[in-house]
């Protein structure tokens, strides 16, 4: 989970002058990465090299969508990112289910967007169905998907509440300028969870997490922008305009703590198991990840470091002839109810796109309001950074550094 | 027609080729091809593989993770002796002296494959965790320090360290060390040994000359049967590991899966093979039992 973009001076500048709420600033922030994307998408398209015979160019218009309800669908998510009730009931999607009479197959299965996407890759690049109606997927991850054209076209007529509800700063963003095949589910931060029981005392930054106390207690993310985007801001470089001697400098930062044993692991969602059972005290982690392990253990703690922490948003999409497209528009525009995206909202904590949710949320669950992780104050806003959309060849060399990194 | 007069038993094999042509030999041939391409990746993110005789892939891959090969191996040979060592004596008892037993015996033997590989590893996660009984008890008596300063654990945890991942392979494939060697056991004839006792032999010289020398086709199978998968194993390394415990199996599913790099993918897996398939000719060659080297 992390992101294209960045969040610019004019933003800011909107900001102070009140023209924009401080929720609409952070989204905004989500958006603009993609206009880096959108640049290589646009030279791809200029150099009319649609390439490969069966992925090639985004479809461009709607396809027109059987409008029965089909039985059962697929709804494939990454774990903790849906309400939960009783470990394996999900209200929301049990409203949903109860109101279109289908049966929702929700897997959480998404761990990681890299090794989701090799998992489901041949599968798309034969145009074959993977066998699942959404997918989410995180922004640079997404548009390699719309660069790839393994997305569905969405129509937006049946999609009348994401018309209206979807927040401003998230519609038109470049990686998807037609607001033709995402639909955000949820933004977050990444960061530095930890839990001051063990640690002894606060953390502030990700020089913090070399403390030689916590050794084989650390681990950091597999998703290679969220842990080389902390540790770049650490080295003071942009991430949103990283290179890759930057990428390298910051494995070769990282590479002695795995030598040494600092590092127990580099992880998916699985640090959260971790860092309950106090396997791990300090790690690199998502805002709402911790604010729902928080639940169980007060105790976890949450920190966008001084130097700077990740933003990033996930997108719901329909994947490439996906069987059941019409449940897919349903479920994307019961969610986006505000008081459906509350109820979500109110479990799994990160940063909802649904205008409006906040005002549900605020009625029913008002110490949600005042968590710094879910309204951000204006210096978390500030200091929060997206990555930058890498082309295909810095995409290649930044993988290979981090991957060696990793142990291959 | 006069060959098949001949050979009547050929045809029988056809179903057991074509399965093999279709699920073996095609698809190594095809691994073999792409082993050789080279892959670019275009503006829009879509790769392209050329195929151009690309030995570098051999040479540069095997270079680039010689230390993932040779702990693959070594882990895989520790964890087979481990299991041999373990596997040889519950094998005897059951074959030997289980009496009406047997049956129950076996059936617990394999009672743990009731559960997904996947859970089974997981489990050990719990098990094995900082603060859990086996940990502290083991931690209590010293051991820890010992494996600590012999390297095979670290910070007196068990987790996220070498002796984690090799215990949880042993584990693993245990039964498929137990099997082989109990059916060999089982089907010794007991009046060789009788006739050895006759003849003035004590009880471990019986066992040297005549029960452990008819149980090596037992021993030959079931550390093939440990080993090889063992060496391609990456779940457990990856469950229950660290990065300085990456094996060969989990550079080759981030290549496939992560990279999408099928050509270095299927060059180190080809490369696998190829060392694998020299180890168990010299193996053959060593313990060399009829049963299975006549064949």
């Amino acid at each position: 989970m992390s992101t294209d973009g960045h969040l610019s001076d004019h933003d800011r500048a909107a900001f102070a002058r009140g023209a924009l709420t401080r929720r609409e600033l952070l989204r905004r922030a989500g958006i603009a990465g993609g206009v880096v994307a959108g640049a290589g998408l646009l030279a791809a398209c200029g150099s009319g090299s649609s390439s490969g015979a069966t992925g090639g160019a985004p479809s461009a218009g709607p396809v027109s969508i059987d409008k029965t309800v089909a039985p059962s669908w697929t709804f494939s998510n990454w774990p903790l990112y849906i309400d939960t009730k009783n470990k394996t009931q999900h209200p929301s999607l049990d409203l949903f289910d109860k109101k279109y009479n289908t049966k929702t197959n929700y897997l959480e299965d998404i761990e990681d967007n890299e090794s989701f996407f090799g998992k489901v890759k041949a599968q798309l690049e034969a145009g074959q169905n993977i066998q699942r109606d959404i997918v989410t997927l995180t922004d640079w991850m997404a548009a390699k998907w719309v660069a790839l054209g393994y997305c569905e076209a969405l129509d937006r007529s049946l999609i009348p509440n994401v018309e209206k509800n979807q927040s401003s700063a998230l519609r038109g963003r470049s990686i998807d300028p037609q607001d033709q095949f995402l639909v955000p589910w949820q933004s977050g931060f990444t960061g530095i969870a930890y839990n001051p029981k063990l640690t002894g005392g606060d953390l502030t930054s990700v020089a913090d997490l070399w403390n030689p106390d916590f050794k084989g207690k650390v681990t950091l993310l597999t998703e290679m922008r969220d842990t080389l985007g902390l540790v770049m801001l650490q080295q003071g470089v942009d991430p949103a305009k990283c290179t890759v001697d930057d990428a390298q400098s910051a494995c070769d930062y990282i590479q002695p703590y795995v030598n040494n044993g600092q590092i127990r692991r580099f992880t998916g969602n699985d640090y959260a198991g971790d860092l309950a059972k106090g396997n791990v005290v300090a790690c690199m982690g998502w805002s709402g990840d911790v604010v729902q392990l928080q639940f169980d253990n007060p105790d976890l703690k949450f920190v966008v470091p001084d130097k700077g922490g990740m933003l990033w948003t996930d997108n719901m999409m329909i994947p490439k002839n996906a069987s059941h497209p019409y449940n897919a528009h349903l479920w994307m525009n019961f969610y986006y109810q505000p008081e459906i995206a509350a109820m979500v909202e109110d479990w799994v904590n990160y940063i909802c796109p649904v205008d409006g949710a906040k005002d549900a949320l605020l009625k029913n669950d008002p110490s949600i309001a005042k968590n710094p992780l879910i309204f951000p104050p204006q210096s978390t806003l500030d200091n929060v950074h997206v990555f930058k959309a890498l082309t295909p060849q810095e995409d290649l060399e930044f993988n290979q550094a981090f991957q060696q990194l990793i142990g291959g | 027609m006069n060959w098949l007069k001949k050979r009547p038993a050929y045809p029988l094999l056809l179903p057991g080729m074509l399965w093999l042509a279709i699920f073996f030999f095609i698809p190594m041939a095809v691994m073999l091809y792409k082993s050789l391409e080279t892959v670019t990746v275009d503006l829009n993110y879509q790769q392209h593989f050329t195929f151009d005789w690309n030995f570098s892939n051999y040479t540069d891959n095997i270079s680039q993770y010689k230390s993932q090969f040779a702990r693959s191996f070594l882990y895989a040979a520790i964890a087979t002796v481990a299991a041999f060592l373990i596997a040889y004596p519950l094998a005897y008892v059951i074959a030997f002296r289980g009496g009406r037993w047997k049956n129950l015996l076996l059936l617990l033997v394999i009672a743990p494959f009731f559960t997904n590989y996947l859970i089974r590893t997981l489990a050990w996660q719990t098990i094995l965790a900082d603060n859990s009984v086996v940990t502290s008890t083991l931690d209590a008596m010293h051991l820890l320090s010992i494996t600590d300063a012999l390297g095979w654990t670290q910070q007196s945890r068990l987790l996220a360290t070498p002796l984690a991942v090799v215990s949880a392979i042993t584990y693993n494939y245990l039964a498929f060390m137990v099997l082989p060697l109990y059916v060999s056991l089982e089907k010794i004839d007991q009046r060789l040994l009788e006739a050895s006792l006759d003849l003035y032999a004590n009880r471990v010289k019986a066992f040297m000359k005549v029960t452990f020398p008819l149980s090596l086709p037992g021993v030959f199978a079931g550390t093939l049967l440990t080993f090889i998968p063992a060496t391609g194993d990456y779940i457990n390394a990856e469950i229950l590991g660290s990065p300085q415990t990456r094996m060969i199996g989990n550079v080759i599913q981030s290549k496939f899966l992560i990279f999408n790099d099928y050509p270095a993918a299927s060059a180190l897996s080809f490369t696998l093979m190829a060392i694998m398939l020299v180890f168990i000719a010299i193996y053959a060659k060593l313990l060399g039992t009829e049963e299975v080297t006549t064949v």
